[in-house]
């Protein structure tokens, strides 16, 4: 399957061009898969090229026996999550992201609900702002497991290949994600009310 | 928002993430392709001038001949040269080839656990040969120590020109003779502890004996019959002809003879004091000194030949007699090398209902462990389980240590049992 691909098969001689096609017909839904789990443009931008990276350094490896995205996919989530777990960073890029959010969010199409009621948008803006506050909050496995299973809506037992963990950790870091991000955005809930009845 | 639904949280995560696509710069994607391209021809650049090496490592870049020299083979060759120094450390005086045999020379306990054959090879043989090898230069130091005496003395005599050298040659002189006539006295000894030893044996072919031997055979011919018989065991089969046959071996003139030079006080009290085997054995090894000494120039070539002269067969005898004890006082044989599990099955069986009688109204399972020593008597008990620390451990360990078992060659062993104590 892989053979019958030029650009695979060329990148694989170590022609620069060919695997040039081959980011530019992959590079959109990688660069989402990172931007979803890392939460910032800055970041995503930072993985994607790592993934497309180690994917060349790895084609020598790549058998041919399963999709060159599939596996592209695999690469990808595993470098968006050692980024996570490098550091900090991810978290509070997520929040500067959630701050962004917020900011684009003062433009209704972006949200893709146009909508001309100020205050509907407002409630939508901080909406955003919170989940994307409490996604950062969680772990990186679990907030890895949350976007795939939920964002990227990957059947568990794909998930548990990805990761390479069984598919009753899935269901579990799933449940836990969800949990957690309840409780968090119920506390936010109570804050925001408190300080708006405080206004 | 704390009751929202999966459906709804799912919703609401989607919705979160589109806001963030949104953010996308416009004409990202359109650079994306060369800006990864860049970082490729960069890192590959990094690479081949061999700076990066965790690049290398977490890429799984295809093989190619810049890559492999990039780390990665430098690491291996320090690997391999890293083992062949601790190989060559380790014990310097076996070459150690494989990788059974380091870790044999690794741990002394594991040896005889998991690397029974290396460590045999390795390390046990080197400790019974050091310890042979000790007990070799304990002697030749001895031998040597004598010789050096007798070196000395040698030559403290021989630059005698002096008058207090002479006087201390008269001194060591006199002092020598002392020694001799110290070890003539013991060396005549066994002279008259045969006569005591074989009174029984030789009152049947020597009547002369019999007046003076009446007071001592009481008490003390028990003893030393079996002892006289038992080394001639191996010439005579048993019984009465095991009698003849000694007197005739043993010179019964000699014997009989014996205590007519020897006053029949002193005769009577050798024969009381050390009419055992273990002091003729000891009188042997006393003997066997002064014949070590021999090449030195000390008097103990002319004690051993005065020994010779006064008895004919006094050597044969003491060697016949320090051979056979010796073979007598060595640890006999036992078949078992190890206790079995059934002989300790049955040697728990016969104590159960003891350690059964412990019960004390709690039910509970006792868990034992007890070490057994060769001899076969259990020299250690341990209780654990619910009853550790508890009267009925106390009571317990009292049963199974009255346990007995059939002895064995071999060393302590350390064994596991469980009593169930209930009504």
């Amino acid at each position: 399957m892989a053979d019958e691909d030029p650009d695979l098969d060329g990148a694989r001689r170590g022609d620069h061009q060919a695997f040039g096609r081959l980011v530019g017909r992959h590079q959109r839904r990688v660069y989402a898969t990172a931007l979803h789990i890392l939460g910032n443009h800055a970041d995503a931008d930072d993985a994607t090229q790592d993934a497309f990276v180690r994917a060349y350094r790895g084609l020598a490896t790549f058998d041919g026996r399963s999709d060159f995205f599939t596996w592209l996919y695999r690469i990808t989530v595993n470098t968006a999550l050692n980024a996570l777990r490098s550091g900090t960073r991810g978290a509070a890029l997520a929040r500067k992201g959630g701050d962004e959010a917020a900011h684009v969010g003062g433009r209704p199409e972006a949200l893709g609900q146009p909508s001309a009621d100020p205050l509907n948008q407002l409630q939508q803006t901080g909406d955003v702002q919170r989940v994307l506050g409490a996604v950062a909050e969680l772990s990186p496995t679990l907030r890895v497991t949350l976007v795939l299973a939920t964002i990227e809506e990957l059947p568990h037992k794909q998930i548990a290949e990805i990761l390479d963990i069984p598919e009753g950790t899935v269901a579990w870091r799933v449940n836990e994600a969800r949990r957690l991000l309840r409780l968090r955005l119920a506390e936010d809930l109570v804050t925001a009310q408190t300080s708006k009845a405080r206004r | 928002m704390a009751e929202r639904t999966d459906d709804e949280l799912n919703e609401l995560l989607r919705a979160a993430m589109k806001t963030l696509d949104a953010q996308v710069p416009s004409g990202y994607f359109d650079a994306l392709a060369s800006r990864t391209l860049g970082r490729l021809a960069a890192s590959e650049g990094t690479m081949q001038t061999g700076t990066s090496g965790t690049e290398a490592t977490s890429s799984g870049v295809p093989p190619t001949p810049a890559e492999e020299d990039s780390g990665l083979h430098d690491i291996r060759n320090l690997a391999e040269t890293a083992k062949a120094r601790i190989s060559s450390k380790r014990i310097s005086t076996s070459s150690i080839k494989t990788d059974d045999e380091l870790l044999a020379s690794a741990s002394g306990s594991w040896k005889s656990l998991a690397l029974p054959q290396p460590a045999a090879m390795i390390s046990l043989p080197e400790v019974a040969e050091a310890k042979k090898a000790d007990k070799k230069q304990e002697k030749t130091d001895a031998v040597a120590t004598v010789a050096t005496t007798a070196a000395v003395a040698a030559k403290s005599s021989a630059p005698a020109s002096t008058s207090t050298l002479r006087k201390r040659v008269a001194i060591a002189g006199i002092g020598l003779a002392a020694a001799a006539g110290v070890t003539l006295f013991l060396t005549m000894r066994p002279d008259a502890e045969p006569t005591a030893d074989r009174a029984p044996l030789v009152a049947t072919s020597a009547p002369a004996a019999a007046p003076v031997q009446p007071t001592v055979q009481p008490i003390e011919a028990p003893k030393p019959a079996p002892v006289a018989a038992a080394a001639d065991n191996n010439e005579a089969p048993a019984g009465g002809a095991a009698t003849a046959e000694t007197t005739a071996l043993a010179p019964a003139p000699q014997v009989a003879a014996a205590p007519e030079p020897v006053p029949a006080k002193i005769a009577t009290k050798h024969a009381v004091a050390k009419p055992t085997a273990h002091v003729a054995t000891k009188t042997v090894a006393k003997a066997e000194i002064p014949a070590k000494t021999a090449p030195a120039p000390t008097p103990a070539p002319a004690t051993k030949a005065k020994a010779s002269g006064s008895d004919e067969s006094f050597d044969s005898l003491l060697k016949e007699a320090g051979v056979q004890e010796k073979k007598d006082n060595s640890k006999p044989v036992l078949e078992k090398k190890e206790l079995s599990a059934g002989d300790f099955k049955t040697g728990m069986a016969a104590i159960q209902s003891k350690a059964a009688a412990c019960y004390k109204g709690t039910q509970g399972m006792a868990q034992v462990k007890l070490v057994v020593a060769p001899s076969g008597k259990v020299s250690r008990v341990t209780v654990s389980g619910s009853f550790a620390g508890k009267p009925e451990a106390d009571c317990v360990t009292a049963a199974v240590k009255t346990a007995t078992f059939p002895p064995w060659d071999g060393g302590p062993q350390t064994m596991g049992y469980s009593f169930l104590l209930s009504e």
